[in-house]
């Protein structure tokens, strides 16, 4: 392979290599189309994305499941979660945000998905 | 050529000016809203602020007043090439915007609830949320017409 050849497709192959790994993402100026009680359905058609996975997390006696995309924020990406209970879009927000909102069995059962989805990883 | 690269830099001033005609909110403006903020005083802070679009609607029994600005959340740096012939780069700051709400009771227009679109759409105040599919339809409706 000749050195200008190498040139160029070097960093085309870096490029399709970063892009692949990074996934499937959302934007921010997607989020203004969500609303609370959007079911599954209508929340993966709005914002035009399957989520990465799904897990589900029972707390105080509700079972939420959780959508784990990826939000890219110009310059890298972050867990970011969509939170249904009954199918039925109940908040949604990056984790420290659902720290931070008034639901505890929400919160709670933040924690149980994301401990399964870290246990799950590293299977 | 050196035609051209005057026609680029008219083109550019002519861009920043438009630019400059919708005034952004700024965070400093926002951080004096309280909820018993009142009617006249709310109207001082967001002046200057351009208004890009606003809407009367009614929930159940109760009438709001929806005026949406753009606020400032941060900058960006774009940069433009011209060359009368040296070429030489010109640094441009534009800022980064996000869609910003101000939702007021009418008709004394006490001050509801006020944020980013997705902010109120995930409020925990089901008296914020629950307004707003009406009021993002309005504003998608509003930047519709000509």
């Amino acid at each position: 392979m000749t050195y200008s050849l190498r040139r160029v497709l070097c960093p085309l192959a870096l490029a399709v290599l970063v892009s692949s790994c990074a996934g499937p993402q959302i934007h921010h100026q997607q989020l203004s189309v969500l609303d609370k009680g959007l079911s599954t359905a209508q929340s993966i058609s709005r914002l035009g994305l399957q989520p990465l996975s799904i897990q589900t997390a029972t707390a105080g006696g509700r079972t939420f499941d959780f959508h784990r995309y990826r939000m890219n924020n110009g310059v890298h990406t972050d867990l970011y979660l969509l939170a249904f209970e009954r199918d039925s879009l109940l908040f949604w927000g990056y984790v420290s945000e659902f720290r931070r909102q008034p639901d505890n069995d929400l919160s709670l059962a933040l924690t149980t998905a994301l401990r399964d989805a870290g246990a799950t990883a590293k299977q | 050529m050196r035609l051209l690269n005057w026609a680029l830099l008219v083109c550019i001033s002519i861009l920043l000016t438009a630019c400059a005609q919708s005034v952004p909110l700024q965070r400093t403006q926002i951080d004096s809203l309280n909820k018993d903020t009142k009617s006249s005083e709310v109207d001082r802070i967001l002046a200057g602020a351009t208004v890009v679009a606003q809407s009367e609607f009614v929930d159940g029994e109760k009438a709001f007043l929806a005026r949406h600005y753009r606020l400032v959340t941060g900058s960006r740096q774009e940069m433009t090439m011209v060359c009368t012939p040296n070429c030489f780069p010109i640094f441009i700051t534009v800022p980064v915007t996000a869609e910003y709400v101000v939702i007021q009771r009418m008709p004394l227009k006490d001050l509801h609830a006020w944020g980013t679109l997705e902010e109120l759409s995930k409020d925990a105040d089901p008296a914020v949320s629950s307004l707003m599919p009406t009021v993002k339809q309005r504003y998608v409706e509003s930047k519709k017409k000509p």
